[in-house]
């Protein structure tokens, strides 16, 4: 077999990346300076790094290149998000103007940028993402729009776009994200990709962080293929010293679930939005009937059903309402280090909006609204085990998003809040409740947009997730779509 | 826990407006306020009247409604009616909703 050329393995996963790299057919040096010359050929187009560390990367994969083989990726790039996950010494940023203007940085690595390294991974740079990560579009004024490598007008989803344009762009193989309304799922649906949003716990925000949005966030990655997901989940789950809880650990590694039988799953479905002014989208319904026909045809015991609870009109406000508090607080710390009171040319209309709502909010209101969610939990995961010990179901399929890309500047315009809660109708409900979801870009629309479909599984449930989407890789493979500007 | 407004004596002649989560610190908890109005923009000041603190939540500096609030009657929304000129028929339920964050 001749050996590979380095450019052509950026086309391949992670996985078959690790095969070659281990097999010596291309060294950490030879594939880093691959990414690193399709980052500069093709990140000026869709702005998805916008911290390159090309000198470090190249840098560390060549220490990789001249050791033993003693890691698990030896030597696969990656690209790892501007918000929290810092690198000692690196911008963090956080889509920020005043961050960007102080040069803020952490002076240590975070326990996922640490356990990145230890598999052996080369960070080529830091991704793009709105300020704060609050929005599902990455167009902060900080840092410009990131661009949808499928279409250049359109949103690369957020707020880990800049990680899921570079996926999709074939820069690199793997993206870090985190998800605390939808941030991993909406750019995978949007770039078309695997997002899997793991459970709460599941991965150590750590050391800066405990928890942030009341445990709503999570970090993981995007990926072009399931195992590449199961693969890096099973390096960056796990218990860091201090964390305020852990996700029930897996009973074997997800990389073991892939193909794995996954049995007749009783699975409800819901095609269309619950929320007042929800997008009702023809081809977000096409999304869910065409996978409906899917999951009926491998067996699965496929009806229309969801949780009652999603019925509840209170969640998106009460959600608002966590993340509004979570916003004020975040800027006063901001504040302290600026040494003096943000304004209007300091942050954006829409956190500026949220701030206004923090402020209101009293500390009885919140503890309120921490009360009120943690019920709805419960209600919510009744359907998928009830109370009376009958059966519950396995999986709940929803659109990932109410609707296709939208345009870029729909969702940062005058009224991006009030758009975003019209296609924000069924993600941010499984951060709240901590279970896992993923997205599978299983749906392009008749202009080439791709559009995500979501599974939900019960509490801590990753592996069911793994097996049932390694069954809808196999059946409907999405391994020949390619964006245009990859 | 709900408290009924001040105007509850008119119920007979009015809306009911839906009070978001993050609002009900204005109507001292209450998720429904009775409201007299003919029109939404009549609605909405009555509420401020009746609550203070609701106006500078929905409108701008020119008493439009601000970017950030959007408004239904019933399942309908205002901005592709009459704005704040939409007529609302006694009895009708007429809901706040503002801007949302999640990411």
């Amino acid at each position: 077999m001749n050996a590979p050329n380095a450019d052509s393995l950026l086309d391949l996963d992670a996985y078959d990346q690790v095969g070659a790299l281990h097999r010596k057919m291309v060294s950490p040096a030879e594939l880093t300076a691959a990414a690193i010359s399709r980052a500069e050929a093709i990140n000026p187009k869709i702005n998805a790094i916008i911290h390159p560390r090309y000198e470090r990367a190249t840098q560390e994969a060549a220490a990789l290149s001249q050791g033993p083989i003693t890691t698990p990726l030896h030597g696969v790039p990656v690209v790892v998000k501007d918000l929290e996950a810092p690198i000692a010494g690196e911008p963090h940023h956080m889509g920020s103007r005043v961050l960007k203007n102080l040069g803020f940085s952490s002076p240590h690595d975070s326990f996922i940028v640490r356990r990145l390294k230890q598999a052996g991974a080369v960070i080529i740079g830091r991704t793009n993402t709105p300020e704060f990560g609050s929005t599902v579009t990455t167009e902060p004024i900080a840092y410009g729009a990131s661009r949808n490598p499928w279409n250049l007008e359109h949103s690369t989803g957020g707020s880990s776009g800049g990680s899921a344009a570079a996926v999709a762009a074939r820069i690199i193989a793997v993206g870090h994200g985190n998800d605390g309304g939808g941030s991993i799922r909406v750019p995978a649906s949007e770039c078309g990709l695997v997002g899997l949003k793991p459970s709460r716990g599941r991965i150590s925000k750590g050391p800066d962080i405990g928890e942030s949005w009341m445990g709503a966030t999570i970090d993981g990655v995007m990926t072009r293929s399931v195992r590449d997901t199961a693969l890096m989940l099973d390096l960056l789950s796990g218990y860091e010293s201090g964390d305020p809880y852990t996700a029930v650990p897996f009973a074997r590694p997800l990389t073991e679930e892939l193909g794995k039988p996954v049995g007749f799953l009783r699975i409800g479905v819901l095609d269309h939005p619950l929320m007042l002014g929800g997008v009702d989208h023809s081809e977000t319904r096409e999304s869910i009937a065409k996978t409906k026909k899917l999951l009926e045809s491998l067996g699965h015991i496929v009806e229309d059903a969801y949780p009652a609870a999603m019925n509840e009109e209170e969640f998106a406000d009460t959600f608002t309402g966590i993340v509004a508090v979570a916003t004020d607080a975040g800027l006063t710390l901001i504040e302290q280090l600026l040494g003096r009171p943000m304004t209007e040319d300091d942050i954006e209309p829409d956190n500026l909006f949220m701030r206004e709502i923090g402020k209101s909010i009293t500390s009885a209101n919140y503890v309120n609204m921490v009360n009120w969610m943690h019920a709805w939990s419960r209600r919510m995961l009744s359907w998928w085990y009830p109370a009376d010990g009958s059966r519950g179901f396995d999986i709940l399929m929803t659109p990932t998003l109410a609707g296709p890309p939208p345009r870029l500047g729909w969702l940062t315009g005058p009224e991006g809040g009030i758009n975003l809660r019209a296609i924000l109708q069924y993600t941010p409900q499984f951060n709240i409740t901590g279970q896992p979801a993923i997205s599978l870009p299983l749906h392009w629309t008749a202009d080439g947009l791709p559009m995500g479909v979501q599974f939900v599984a019960g509490a801590n449930r990753e592996d069911l997730l793994v097996r049932l989407a390694s069954q809808l890789e196999v059946a409907r493979s999405w391994s020949d779509k390619v964006a245009p500007i990859a | 826990m709900e408290r009924q407004s001040r105007t509850d004596s008119v119920t007979a002649m009015a809306a009911t407006v839906r009070i978001p989560t993050t609002m009900r610190p204005l109507s001292g908890g209450a998720s429904t306020v009775q409201v007299e109005g003919a029109t939404l923009g009549e609605v909405l000041r009555n509420l401020e009247a009746a609550h203070p603190g609701f106006g500078e939540r929905l409108f701008d500096e020119t008493g439009a409604l601000r970017k950030f609030v959007n408004v239904f009657v019933a399942d309908d929304d205002v901005r592709y009616l009459e704005g704040l000129d939409t007529p609302v028929p006694v009895g009708e339920t007429v809901s706040i909703i503002p801007a949302v964050a999640g990411g």
